[in-house]
């Protein structure tokens, strides 16, 4: 385990009855980071969240907070966006944000300010007087990530936090998140987007049945997790020519096209030489997905 | 800034601004300055009464005899019959006294308590009279008629000196059950509410539970109590314009200020156990059923307060007097109706801020599960 976490979960258990979410799970999140989270649906995602904002106890293991076990008054500097969207249908758009900013301790003027500025941010000045019943599903999530934001939070807890919104609203999302991050604020979010998790995230933790399967930096998860695949593209080939390929085929994209694993890749290209005209040939690194569905499998 | 004030603050902008909270107090406002406004609408006017012949000092008396009668008459001099007979019928009097002749000339009917102001002067009066022709000095005439009224004195000092006073008790702590009880149903519906949008699961990754239960009832009675107040005010201003205020039951007053404080705490009592019961549930529908405990229980402690009004002194009364919940009722019906040692008050009071503190105590833990209870799945 590295010693830089600002944030570490320790033999984390917690079970519901019969069902067991945590299984003991283990992982640190470095400063500043986006931390990703990833698990198929009732992995233990939510949970972990809702054990480091509190709102649930674990039945066992620890939460440290840079360096010392972590404490409500921490808690108050942290943003959330529960998987449990809730807003106060009846409130209007900005004073909602600015009363949670209130309860996180800021003055009625600072929350005021902070509002308008985070409505501004994300698109949605116009809609300040607005009661949250009356927005959009998506505004209502912008909305959502304005209260988790709007405190200044040293640390961030989002629960799917791009799910339900537009392309336009997930760029300007993963924006502000990265700033945050860049900030030195750590970022941990789950989703089941992972193209989105790979390209915004520093690190990654995979999740299967409570407990922690793989975790580190994305490019470090590509060279060490999953075997790399090489893809290779041969026109004018009889039909059943990747058959002849050594190695195990991953995918057969097209007739011309396939994805494979091999350990000896020079092996792999005579071969294809030998069934056609070589168009592409090229190593490539497994994508998230693929690491993904590898080791939970 | 306490999270308590901030959430106490957003009940009280919110629900303050919702058009049912202020149709609320608009109609309540109307229906008490309309119930202020009715007695003098009916017969609450001055009357415009003439006086034919008698002593000089006959007009004072008659308005002397009103006013003791909480009457209000302006006397008039007519010079004679005629002229009178054609005063009432313009209706420019309402009545006119032929002193020397002992009649009196009305437009048909008349207002028994008039009746009664005129019946009085003109027995008194006719005394004078009587006395003087006898050779008595107006010094010692004055005197002799010069009474005062009687005094109405309770034999048992414990119990309820009138049935007024019994009504009374019994009017004050009904008033006292409803207002404490819309209020408590608002704190459970707010609540279920938070539970219904699943907005409880970010409050709680914010404050702590009770400081959540604790500002919703602060926040809730205060609005109460400004609609409270409002209501108070209305009803005052209305009872001076048209000069009631003097006819209202004694010992109102000091009625109310002891109920007060026992108000207070019932309410936090009751909201606290509203909630609590408001935290079982997740849909509004349910909150009806789910409030029928607390419900039975008011209703139950009005009971007792009915039996109290009626026989303070009775054992079980000067029990339940310091047993919460009950105590806010029965305690003020036997401040109300006798003296209560101060160790009693006290202790009643103390166990009464332990039990809404428990009560808060339990809100706050049903609460805090209401997370596992929406949460839809462990993942």
């Amino acid at each position: 385990m590295r010693g830089d976490g600002v944030l570490e979960a320790v033999e984390l258990r917690k079970r519901y009855g019969a069902t067991v979410a945590l299984d003991g799970l283990s992982l640190t999140v470095p400063p500043g980071s986006m931390y990703g989270l990833v698990g198929a649906n009732g992995a233990g995602k939510t949970t972990l969240m809702r054990l480091v904002m509190g709102v649930l106890a674990p039945d066992a293991g620890k939460l440290r907070w840079r360096g010392r076990p972590l404490r409500w008054a921490d808690r108050r500097r942290f943003g959330y966006m529960p998987e449990e969207r809730g807003l106060y249908a009846r409130m209007r758009a900005g004073e909602q944000i600015a009363y949670f900013a209130r309860l996180h301790g800021l003055s009625p003027v600072r929350a005021r300010r902070v509002a308008d500025h985070w409505l501004e941010r994300l698109g949605l000045a116009d809609r300040r007087n607005q009661l949250v019943e009356a927005l959009s599903l998506g505004n209502q999530q912008r909305v959502q990530l304005a209260v988790a934001l709007a405190h200044d939070p040293e640390l961030l807890v989002l629960d799917e936090p791009f799910s339900g919104l537009d392309p336009l609203a997930v760029d300007v999302l993963a924006q502000v998140l990265q700033e945050r991050a860049a900030a030195g604020v750590p970022v941990i979010f789950s989703s089941h987007q992972l193209e989105l998790v790979e390209r915004l995230c520093d690190e990654v933790a995979i999740i299967a049945n409570g407990r922690l399967v793989a975790a580190g930096e994305v490019a470090a998860l590509r060279q060490r997790e999953g075997r790399a695949a090489l893809r290779v593209v041969v026109a004018d080939a009889a039909p059943g020519w990747e058959a002849n390929l050594p190695g195990t085929l991953l995918e057969r994209v097209s007739d011309r096209e396939v994805r494979i694993a091999a350990a000896d890749d020079q092996a792999v290209l005579r071969a294809a030489a030998r069934a056609g005209r070589v168009l592409h040939f090229g190593v490539e690194r497994p994508s998230l997905a693929e690491i993904f569905r590898e080791v939970v499998a | 800034m306490n999270p308590v004030w901030s959430v106490a603050a957003r009940e009280i902008v919110t629900r303050g601004r919702s058009r049912s909270y202020l149709i609320g107090l608009a109609v309540s406002v109307l229906l008490v300055a309309a119930v202020a406004l009715l007695p003098s609408l009916f017969g609450g006017r001055t009357h415009q009464v003439g006086v034919v012949g008698g002593a000089a000092d006959l007009p004072e008396q008659l308005v002397a005899q009103a006013t003791a009668a909480e009457l209000r008459v302006t006397v008039m001099r007519v010079p004679d019959e005629p002229a009178a007979r054609a005063a009432v019928a313009d209706r420019e009097l309402t009545a006119v006294l032929l002193a020397d002749r002992g009649v009196v000339l009305t437009d048909g009917g008349i207002d028994p308590r008039l009746g009664q102001v005129l019946e009085a002067a003109h027995q008194r009066h006719r005394t004078a009279q009587a006395l003087q022709a006898a050779g008595l000095s107006p010094t010692v005439i004055e005197q002799a008629l010069t009474v005062s009224p009687l005094v109405y004195r309770p034999v048992h000092g414990d119990e309820t000196d009138t049935m007024a006073g019994f009504w009374l008790a019994l009017v004050v702590v009904l008033a006292m059950m409803m207002l404490i009880y819309l209020p408590a149903v608002y704190v459970a519906t707010g609540v279920v509410e938070e539970k219904s949008s699943r907005i409880v699961e970010l409050l709680l990754a914010t404050v702590r539970p009770w400081q959540l239960l604790a500002g919703k009832i602060i926040g809730i009675g205060l609005l109460g109590l400004f609609q409270l107040a409002v209501i108070a005010a209305t009803g005052l201003t209305a009872a001076r314009l048209t000069g009631v205020t003097a006819q209202l039951p004694p010992g109102l007053g000091s009625l109310v200020a002891s109920v007060f404080g026992w108000f207070l705490l019932g309410y936090a009592f009751f909201s606290a156990l509203a909630a609590a019961s408001g935290a079982l549930v997740s849909r509004q529908e349910d909150v009806n059923g789910v409030l029928t405990p607390m419900t039975a229980l008011m209703m139950v402690a009005y009971g007792v307060g009915f039996l109290a009004a009626y026989h303070p002194g009775a054992p079980l009364a000067r029990v339940l007097s310091v047993v919460p919940p009950f105590s806010v009722v029965v305690m003020p019906t036997r401040i109300a109706s006798g003296a209560v040692p101060a160790w009693q008050i006290s202790v009643a009071a103390g166990l009464m801020v332990v039990a809404v503190l428990v009560m808060v105590a339990v809100a706050a833990r049903i609460y805090q599960r209401a997370v596992l209870r929406t949460g839809a799945g462990c993942g």
